[in-house]
């Protein structure tokens, strides 16, 4: 079985998320014949797609994403996503709502989903309950009980002898939504305080990313009681620094976002071999005793010896990981639940067929660029496999497959790129005949007649700056337009829009006077 | 042990750290930092200032540090211990890099942030920056380092009154100011040598202004090289004005953008400046100097009140002449301003008093 995950872009791959999960899952998974690849939305090629069986879409909250998914589905293939964070949980968080009307789309889509734990399997059988889920967890490294019973020895004795206890935060420092990393850091700084009872001196190394090191957040770090120091995050750079340092500072905080996370963080520093102080949330309660919530204990067990992670303990810690893990298991229920999906998208298809007596024919996607600001927003797969199809109030200088422009205030002019003709309506086909350059490629002028008028849509003007009162009121009925032009001219294409808000729930509360606006 | 970090972001906080950097060397013996911003190098367009940071930080093995983010400065900060210096920090945009830099600076330094000029942002506004910025500008530092004693403060917010140390001007840390020129200056020369400031990039300036300025220094300088005399130009290092937009210079006028510090101001007649700190750099040294302003009831000069104000054409050469007759009277009135300027006495103690509070460290006997 051949599976491809799709991450919005080339940069995503090499993510902490990406790297943990599909890279593991991917050496365990050829002994039972499943091949992975990942991949980026925009470096989809048509070999990979053709060779597929499974597509499965991670942190690819676009509606780019959801049109590519549509276009990838009628060609046959199982679709599923793969949701490792509580984006969608807080209803009252108005500043998610793209998220929320984006699983609502993805659940109306998708064939299935996959979750990383328990957390996220609730969350998605409430947010859409109409897709089935499989908790793959992690796939955690597997711990050497003999390299980390040495590892640790020599580190405590390096800090006997220095008289000074290294400890390392690492990670990605900032989330544009909620309050993790540096701000858990330095929200929990006072554990670190505590260090400060020992004999030893503590220390503190800081990897993040540039993003993170704000001023803002670089004065939130004042409070940190023990001297640190802070370091461009590099893999290379984590693993020296896990490599070396006695503890690993992981502080967890209770908002659900962070509860939702898996235990990837710790599973990486205790297979280095470091030792773990996590306050806050007991995110890592499965880890058992092999976890200090308080770092004055840390501090008594390094002066009598007994660290919770030592030679004694690391067979008990080692059998536990690989008992959380699971991953030949896990690897297994994934072949199992990705058999089951692929027999009911061969039973969908089968039952399509007995409805009318033929194969239906194969319905095509195109994507619609609403008026947010279109470089934003991505490319995906091959050239012309998702039409893209420019609005009129669509704001920004790309290049489309199909350009819809404003004449007059009146009526709607439509340009295509010559070799999209075949695809037009078929009284459509022998009309076009004027060519001209449309923002940066020669473009033809498709001739659809009069009922492109503007008219049919009250007070609505394209020339409107696009005002609040406008894309939540008008903005539909423009849409809808938009689409009815793009579906009379184009009659075997499905159209979805890039702007989330097209696609927003307005009902609540008494529906809008449209002859009210103007 | 200790450092002492000064931040380098305008191209005036050159000369406005100089002294200080050189005074903290010879007098605390710590090991001096410069951090230097990627503003700075792109503001100074000639290059003449990281020049001068060069050979400032090779006379007294300073290390120079170049920093484009926040954080470079802080990992610069990280590890060591000390002050901090800004010559230039408040809520202002233009001095966003040093006001973020202080919020972000580990605790194991003191930051202080020292004036800057006569009309000083955070300190001593004038008119213009009020309808600007209002009156109320804060500042990130634990020690604001000032000019004049409190009472002579009327633009420091009451939640930063706490932090006032009255240091008095940098220049005192070079000499205590000059009360006459020399007597064998004089009669050396037998014409005229006049030094014209101009600081036009400043907000108080308007487009009036601006072309008046011109017109009359064209006038004026024809006049000076009519009696065989002669004057030097001097742009205002971060504004530049005249170097920008290139104003056509008199034949008898050359271009003036040495650092003050490394010229003998004593060759001067007179001055004649805008509203500017270089008005207090000449009152220091001892030069005639006169105040460039207009009728305009708006134009702030309160803080150059007591020195000889000039606003037409006529006034310029009127007052040059003058000057360079007989500098007697106006030398006394300048004293008479200084005095009223409530800077404290004994500058050189008052900052071996900032250093010693901001470190921890006393000065070295000799």
């Amino acid at each position: 079985m051949f599976l491809i995950f799709i991450v919005p872009t080339a940069q995503h791959k090499t993510s902490a998320g990406s790297r943990i999960r599909y890279d593991r899952l991917s050496e365990a998974g050829e002994e039972l014949g499943i091949t992975i690849k990942v991949q980026s939305m925009d470096e989809l090629n048509v070999s990979d797609i053709k060779a597929c069986d499974v597509c499965i879409f991670s942190k690819t909250y676009s509606i780019a994403a959801i049109a590519m998914a549509r276009e990838l589905q009628s060609r046959g293939k199982t679709i599923g996503i793969d949701i490792f964070d509580d984006y969608f949980s807080d209803d009252n968080d108005s500043r998610l709502t793209r998220f929320r009307a984006w699983l609502a789309l993805a659940a109306d889509t998708f064939n299935f989903a996959l979750c990383s734990t328990h957390v996220m399997q609730k969350l998605i059988s409430r947010c859409a309950p109409q897709l089935p889920v499989l908790l793959l967890p992690d796939a955690y490294p597997h711990i050497d009980p003999e390299f980390l019973a040495r590892s640790v020895a020599a580190r405590r004795d390096k800090a006997c002898a220095s008289g000074f206890i290294d400890v390392v935060w690492f990670g990605i420092g900032g989330n544009p939504f909620f309050p993790v990393g540096l701000k858990d850091l330095a929200a929990y700084a006072w554990s670190l305080g505590e260090l400060l009872s020992s004999s030893l001196k503590p220390r503190l190394l800081i990897l993040t990313d540039e993003v993170a090191q704000s001023a803002k957040n670089l004065a939130r770090l004042r409070q940190i009681p023990i001297p640190y120091r802070i370091e461009p995050w590099s893999l290379e750079a984590e693993q020296q620094a896990l490599d070396t340092a006695l503890i690993s500072f992981i502080p967890v905080n209770g908002q659900a976002f962070s509860r939702g996370k898996s235990l990837n963080r710790a599973l990486t520093a205790l297979s280095a071999g470091t030792q773990i102080v996590s306050p806050g949330y007991p995110l890592y309660g499965e880890l058992g005793a092999a976890i200090y919530r308080d770092a004055r204990e840390l501090v008594d067990d390094i002066e009598h010896d007994r660290l919770r992670v030592r030679s004694e303990t690391a067979k008990a810690i080692a059998e536990r990981v690989d008992a959380l893990s699971a991953l030949p298991m896990a690897v297994a229920d994934l072949y199992v639940f990705l058999v089951k999906q692929r027999q009911a998208t061969r039973r969908r298809a089968v039952v399509a067929i007995q409805a009318d007596g033929k194969a239906p024919a194969r319905r095509r996607h195109a994507l619609v660029f609403g008026s947010e600001k279109n470089q934003s927003i991505p490319t995906v797969g091959p050239p012309t496999w998702v039409l893209s199809v420019r609005a009129p109030f669509s704001r920004g200088d790309r290049t489309f497959d199909v350009w819809l422009d404003d004449q007059d205030g009146q009526n709607i002019n439509v340009w295509i790129k010559p070799e999209l003709v075949h695809l037009l309506a078929s009284h459509l086909r022998n009309t076009c005949f004027v060519q001209q350059k449309i923002g940066k490629i020669q473009m033809l002028r498709v001739e659809i007649g009069a009922d492109t008028h503007w008219s049919k849509i009250r007070n609505f003007s394209p020339r409107h700056t696009p005002q609040i009162m406008y894309e939540t009121v008008m903005y539909r009925s423009a849409y809808k337009h938009i689409e009815r032009i793009c579906q009379s001219i184009f009659p075997e294409f499905d159209f979805l829009c890039t702007d989330y808000r097209v696609y927003l729930d307005l009902d609540q509360g008494a529906p809008p006077s449209v002859a009210g606006v103007q | 042990m200790k450092s002492v970090v000064f931040l380098i972001d305008l191209v005036q906080d050159v000369s406005a750290c100089r002294s200080m950097a050189l005074f903290v060397k010879q007098e605390f013996q710590l090991p001096i930092v410069f951090i230097i911003t990627s503003q700075f190098k792109s503001r100074d367009a000639l290059g003449i200032w990281l020049a001068e940071v060069r050979d400032i930080a090779a006379e007294i093995e300073a290390e120079l540090v170049e920093a484009d983010t926040i954080s470079a400065a802080v990992r610069c900060l990280v590890g060591r211990s000390g002050m901090v210096v800004a010559l230039s920090e408040s809520a202002l945009p233009a001095h966003a890099f040093n006001h973020a830099l202080f919020l972000a600076a580990p605790p194991s330094f003191t930051r202080v942030t020292v004036q800057h000029g006569l009309e000083c942002i955070g300190f001593t506004h004038n008119a213009a920056h009020n309808r600007n910025w209002r009156h109320f500008v804060g500042m990130n530092c634990d020690i604001a380092a000032t000019w004049f004693v409190p009472e002579a403060l009327h633009s420091v917010q009451p939640d930063q009154r706490a932090k006032i140390l009255p240091v008095g001007p940098q220049i005192g840390l070079d000499h205590p100011p000059v009360s006459r020129l020399p007597v064998a200056a004089k009669p050396s020369r037998t014409t005229m040598h006049g030094l014209v400031c101009e600081n036009l990039h400043s907000i108080r300036f308007g487009p009036t202004m601006k072309s008046l300025f011109a017109d009359i220094f064209a006038w004026f300088a024809e006049k000076v090289a009519a009696d065989e005399g002669s004057l030097e130009l001097r742009p205002h290092p971060g504004g530049r004005y005249t170097d920008k937009n290139s104003i056509d210079m008199p034949k008898n006028t050359r271009v003036n953008r040495m650092p003050l510090y490394k010229q003998d101001l004593k060759r001067f007649d007179f001055c004649v400046s805008g509203p500017s700190t270089v008005v207090l750099d000449m009152v220091w040294a001892g030069v005639p100097v006169a105040v460039w302003t207009n009728e305009d009831p708006n134009f702030d000069v309160g803080i150059y009140d007591g020195l000889h104000f000039v606003s037409s054409r006529a006034d310029w050469l009127a007052f040059a002449e003058a000057a360079y007759r007989e500098p007697e009277p106006f030398l006394e009135r300048q004293q008479r301003y200084l005095s009223a300027l409530q800077i404290p006495d004994d500058i050189p103690a008052r900052y071996r008093e900032l250093v010693t509070i901001a470190t921890g460290t006393q000065p070295v006997r000799r």
